[in-house]
């Protein structure tokens, strides 16, 4: 009881001080993790079951996220301009630093996977290695691939290898993480987990059998891909 | 052959590679970010790299400068049997007119390796150029420091490049990776009729448009630029993983390696035969063929090569095999081989 006593004073003075008078500033850190529905994600390994029926595995999963936005109980929004480029497979790139995220209770946080169309455009990214693997040709539109998820799926003759890639301005992910962040520590941790199997639920199923194993050239496959995407992501307090 | 004589898929592909060459000729134009070089001891003379927009970054490690003296430095040791105890010498396999490549061990070519994270054909040595030339010296060659403590000529060369009194291998590595970082090439036609200084063929126009797209699927390994993406992969020229072709299994003893090898640049490709890590190709089209029909499918066959553009082969015609065998020639760089610098 003391306890709840005292923490409710620390958060009252807290959100005291996050008015907008002289409003503070946190470092908010967000940590990419994957999961594929119950099952954690381990690379090469076919024992992933999609909506689809569609068992797979996973080798190779890069993307950009872009336009991340903090959404206000209030009605304001705070805007990132950063470009994240991450590989699932290679931790360094796996954490999110957001500097002077204004404190305050957020109500969701959207984001895109890939980049805006005033950002996709071949060689608008600063030239290291990764991006320059994640160009996009220039005769099939441009500018670079927003995700690459690579893995073998399971038929009656064997594995087959797929590859659901995204790029071009049609195929720009928007995701919605719907969740009550309250922002007012120095810096504040939050998970952001990728449930890959997301990609092939909702709101149309996708099988990677019928529906196509390659999706790069293919753009109704990539948009009903990107359409499902708006869920891949949930966040929770670290 | 006149443009009006296409077929209009043709001229689709056609203009649709224009498009994308005028894209990058247009880039070409842009002035590229350069990376801070690290400083260089005084009296020494500091040397830049110049590279296309399209190459990532450069990075040069601070404790390792690249200077016109420590690169001859290394370019006099690279060609010296010194290093070794049994007469070898880097050049004895990496030969300059072949792109410091080798026709008998199959070598891979010394060229724009001062991007590559990845060494040797299954990855033996991952890090920097310095970490790649330690393994040479140490493992390789296990060079004999004393030999080279004993010549006056390259003690004086040693304190004034590296200000050390007595040569470590580690000092050899580091010239040796100074010389070959400075290995670069960027002038080949491509690249010249990408800077709007040269004209390529229609059939190296079309063959660019297979290499660029769907229709090749080579891009995605290959990536422009450097033509290389750093990574390994099983391209499908095996189906039994032994001896040598275990690729980086060998290295990770991770089943899911088998038969993985690093990318190799295309760049300089017509130089360099023969092909693959064992050098079972003679021609590139026998390489081409190889992509056309010839693709084995296994469990660590890279997933690009088992879509269905690739479930009977490429399937291309004797013409496109041909134009993308034009358009790989594109790659060579003349005045790299002939450069009397390097």
């Amino acid at each position: 009881m003391k306890n709840m006593f005292f923490l409710s004073v620390l958060l009252i003075m807290g959100l005291y001080s996050c008015k907008k008078s002289d409003r503070k500033y946190s470092q908010v850190v967000l940590n990419v993790k994957y999961k594929v529905d119950d099952l954690s994600l381990q690379k090469d390994t076919v024992r992933y079951l999609n909506n689809a029926g569609n068992l797979y595995s996973v080798t190779h999963l890069e993307y950009y996220i872009s336009g991340i936005t903090f959404h206000e109980e209030s009605g304001h929004d705070f805007h990132c301009t950063g470009i994240h480029y991450i590989n699932g497979f290679s931790p360094q790139t796996n954490q999110i630093l957001i500097d002077s995220v204004p404190c305050g209770i957020y109500t969701s946080v959207t984001c895109n996977i890939g980049l805006s169309h005033a950002l996709n455009v071949s060689n608008s990214l600063t030239n290291t290695a990764e991006n320059v693997n994640m160009a996009w040709p220039d005769n099939m539109g441009g500018g670079y691939h927003f995700l690459k998820m690579e893995g073998y799926v399971k038929t009656p003759a064997g594995n087959m290898g797929y590859v659901v890639h995204l790029g071009t301005d049609t195929s720009l992910v928007s995701c919605v993480m719907t969740q009550q962040l309250y922002v007012f520590a120095v810096r504040s941790e939050f998970d952001m987990t990728m449930n890959l199997n997301e990609w092939y639920r909702s709101p149309a199923v996708y099988n990677l059998l019928t529906d196509g194993n390659n999706t790069m050239g293919n753009p109704s496959s990539m948009s009903k891909i990107a359409a499902n995407g708006y869920n891949v992501f949930t966040l929770q307090l670290n | 052959m006149s443009i009006k004589s296409l077929s209009s898929n043709a001229k689709k592909r056609l203009s649709e590679a224009c498009f994308s060459i005028s894209i990058l000729v247009l880039l070409a134009s842009c002035h590229k970010q350069k990376e801070t070089p690290p400083p260089v001891s005084s009296g020494l003379t500091p040397y830049e790299i110049k590279y296309p927009f399209t190459f990532p970054a450069l990075n040069i490690p601070s404790d390792n400068p690249l200077t016109v003296e420590g690169i001859a430095l290394g370019k006099a040791l690279y060609g010296d049997p010194i290093l070794s105890n049994d007469g070898r010498s880097c050049s004895a396999c990496h030969v300059k007119s072949t792109s410091f490549s080798s026709f008998s061990a199959n070598a891979i070519p010394h060229i724009n390796e001062g991007w590559n994270t990845k060494f040797l054909w299954r990855g033996g040595v991952e890090g920097t150029l310095e970490d790649a030339m330690s393994f040479e010296v140490n493992e390789f060659f296990k060079t004999d420091v004393t030999k080279l403590n004993a010549n006056q000529d390259y003690k004086a060369r040693f304190k004034n490049v590296y200000g050390v009194e007595t040569i470590s291998r580690k000092d050899v590595a580091y010239a040796l990776a100074q010389y070959l970082r400075s290995l670069t090439s960027v002038d080949s036609r491509f690249d010249r009729y990408v800077r709007k200084e040269s004209m390529i063929t229609m059939s190296e126009l079309n063959g660019f448009y297979i290499f660029n797209s769907e229709k090749g699927e080579c891009f995605h390994c290959h990536s422009l630029g450097l033509f290389a993406d750093n990574a390994y992969h099983n391209n499908g020229i095996d189906s039994i993983f032994t001896g040598n072709n275990a690729g980086r299994y060998d290295v990770t003893k991770n089943p899911n390696d088998l038969g993985k090898f690093k990318t190799p640049t295309l760049r300089n490709i017509e130089l360099t035969a023969p092909y693959m890590h064992d050098g079972r190709y003679l021609t590139l089209e026998e390489v081409v063929e190889h992509y056309n029909s010839g693709v084995k499918k296994t469990a660590t066959i890279d997933p690009i090569m088992t879509l269905p553009s690739f479930e009977n082969g490429l399937q291309l015609t004797a013409q496109q095999k041909s134009d993308l065998v034009a358009f790989l020639k594109t790659l060579t760089d003349t005045s790299f081989v002939n450069n009397p610098l390097h």
